[in-house]
């Protein structure tokens, strides 16, 4: 089975007070948090941590080389949801806003590398726009032998009518879909104007010069743990291609 | 933030509304009649996705009862709400369109299914279900030195909303079927809460204007400290119509709302709410519900640090 971390921020009073950010507080946050967290917990997988609020911090993702601890949090479970407002930078690092600068206020992607030599293998991220759907490689060094980034290409929305999403994917994912499949549908409601992403990273073999085998990719055959298959890690010497799958409307 | 641009997009509104209207109870229906419209669908959904649905492993928990099919494919009915799942059990990149498709094409393919699985069949006279959206679902890749190849359609979703008496219902999409490249049903879901035929009564509706100014206000409310500039923007406008919550929810009544959804553009952040309000003096959803906090209890990552 697997093992789950959450990362969730409803209220961002510190960093509105602090001048760092205008973003509101969102509603929905532990809605959908606790829906993840409990239909995991309820198929028997294992909750390592969750943190709320002012207990999330940008080091639970940085790469412990570059002064984080992803070791102890990220990198160290299989499946990490996090949910707070996001975009991308100019050179398509995902950012993504804390409540407390433990040590920063934010996160940039540019210092995860995530799956080296640990665990991650699937990132989840109800956060707006944290893909930049022009330059989606500007995600590539995240991957470490991570599998999966999954994430949004433009807003995602927190209202009375996406407040299940959370226990939408973790129903998809102990239903047996794939963990691709998983987020697109469990976030999509068919009427609220959410945009999902799913990003991976493939061989040779997959890129296929050019002639994708989209067969071969995480996005067609990575389940969770416990309910299908799950493919092994392909280190970063390995990586010939990144692949990434979007709705829109 | 540009009040009176947002003022002006909410109330660009184009529904006919109505003085008043009436406010409908729900049809309740037990597990068991659930189940029985499950089975029915099971049988229009193989024919759909060219499989058979006629075995499958039932297990009925509290909240929703499951459906194991063959070949991966399974089914959920949520009790409290009658809304429907259907999965046929695709890998999410097999059965790719080898050409892209028109959106007329894909509309048509959609409608059929709607009409080929009698999904109209159960509605009510003064009901009925039409064409709202069309999703699509692509892929594609980059190698190492940056060359882009074509995006794949993957899926596309036709997205039907249910009208009661011309009102539409709002909420998640009425019915989404998910249309795989060789024109097979890949997915459905469905979440039609019907009435139970008595109009409990009569409500006064409240016009358009005096609700896009109670959002405006809401809206300036929640950024009133926002020092910086910030844009918000209200791209669809507001909408009008009965509301259905999400599936796992009990609702008792059918009442008139407005809605709106917000994008707001901060320095660094993106941010997307979407804001419902009743349509009549008396609130009769629970429209603002607060949100829940969190399970965890307040714990602080520095004591559990230092504990351990």
């Amino acid at each position: 089975m697997a093992s789950f971390g959450i990362d969730a921020i409803r209220y961002f009073n510190h960093a509105r007070a602090a001048g760092v950010s205008t973003a509101d507080d969102l509603t929905y946050t532990f809605n959908r948090g606790n829906g993840f967290d409990g239909k995991l917990r309820g198929s028997g997988h294992s909750r390592s941590f969750y943190w709320a609020n002012t207990d999330c911090w940008e080091t639970d993702v940085r790469d412990a080389d570059q002064g984080g601890d992803d070791r102890s949090y990220v990198d160290n479970v299989d499946l990490f949801w996090i949910e707070t407002h996001g975009n991308h930078t100019s050179d398509g690092q995902a950012r993504m806003l804390f409540d407390t600068p433990q040590t920063g206020w934010r996160t940039f992607s540019g210092n995860w590398q995530l799956g080296e030599n640990w665990n991650a293998e699937w990132v989840m991220a109800y956060s707006c726009k944290t893909v930049d759907r022009g330059n989606v490689a500007g995600l590539w060094n995240i991957f470490a032998g991570l599998h999966i980034y999954c994430g949004a290409w433009d807003n995602m929305y927190d209202g009375i009518t996406t407040d299940e999403c959370g226990e939408d994917v973790a129903d998809n994912l102990v239903h047996g879909h794939t963990v691709s499949e998983a987020w697109h549908d469990g976030v999509s409601d068919w009427a609220v104007d959410n945009h999902p992403i799913t990003v991976c990273v493939g061989d040779a073999a997959t890129w296929n010069n050019g002639s994708i085998r989209w067969d071969r990719s995480f996005l067609n055959r990575d389940h969770l743990w416990g309910h299908g298959n799950v493919d092994p890690d392909l280190p970063p010497n390995r990586q010939a291609c990144i692949l990434w799958r979007w709705t829109e409307g | 933030m540009d009040t009176n641009q947002l003022m002006e997009s909410l109330a660009s509104f184009k529904q006919d509304v109505p003085t008043e209207l009436g406010v409908l109870e729900v049809r309740r229906s037990s597990v068991d009649e659930l189940l029985r419209r499950l089975r029915k669908l099971l049988k229009s959904g193989g024919e759909a996705c060219d499989k058979a649905f006629d075995r499958g492993q039932w297990t009925t928990y509290e909240d929703r009862t499951l459906v194991r099919l063959p070949q991966g494919a399974f089914a959920v009915v949520y009790h409290a709400s009658g809304g429907v799942k259907l999965s046929a059990g695709l890998a999410p990149m097999e059965n790719l369109f080898k050409e892209p498709e028109s959106r007329a094409v894909l509309m048509q393919r959609a409608e059929g299914f709607v009409k080929d699985m009698g999904l109209q069949d159960s509605l009510g006279r003064a009901e009925s279900l039409t064409f709202e959206r069309l999703w699509q679902i692509k892929a594609a890749a980059a190698d190492r030195s940056g060359k882009v190849i074509d995006a794949v359609l993957c899926r596309a979703v036709g997205a039907f909303r249910h009208h009661i008496d011309g009102i539409p219902v709002l909420g998640p999409a009425s019915v989404a079927l998910k249309i795989a490249g060789d024109g097979s049903l890949d997915a459905l879901s469905m979440l039609m809460r019907a009435p139970a035929g008595e109009v409990l009564e009569m409500a006064k509706l409240l016009h358009p204007e005096r609700v896009a100014r109670q959002m405006t206000q809401r809206v300036a409310e929640r950024f009133a400290q926002a020092k910086g500039g910030i844009k918000v923007e209200c791209r669809d406008g507001l909408r009008f119509g009965y509301l259905s919550l999400p599936k796992r929810k009990q609702q008792r009544l059918l009442a008139p709302v407005y809605m709106a959804t917000f994008d707001v553009t901060h320095e660094q952040e993106r941010q997307g709410f979407v804001l419902a309000l009743p349509a009549t003096e008396k609130s009769y959803l629970p429209l603002e519900a607060p949100g829940a906090e969190s399970v965890v209890a307040d714990t602080s990552k520095l004591s559990a640090r230092r504990c351990c």
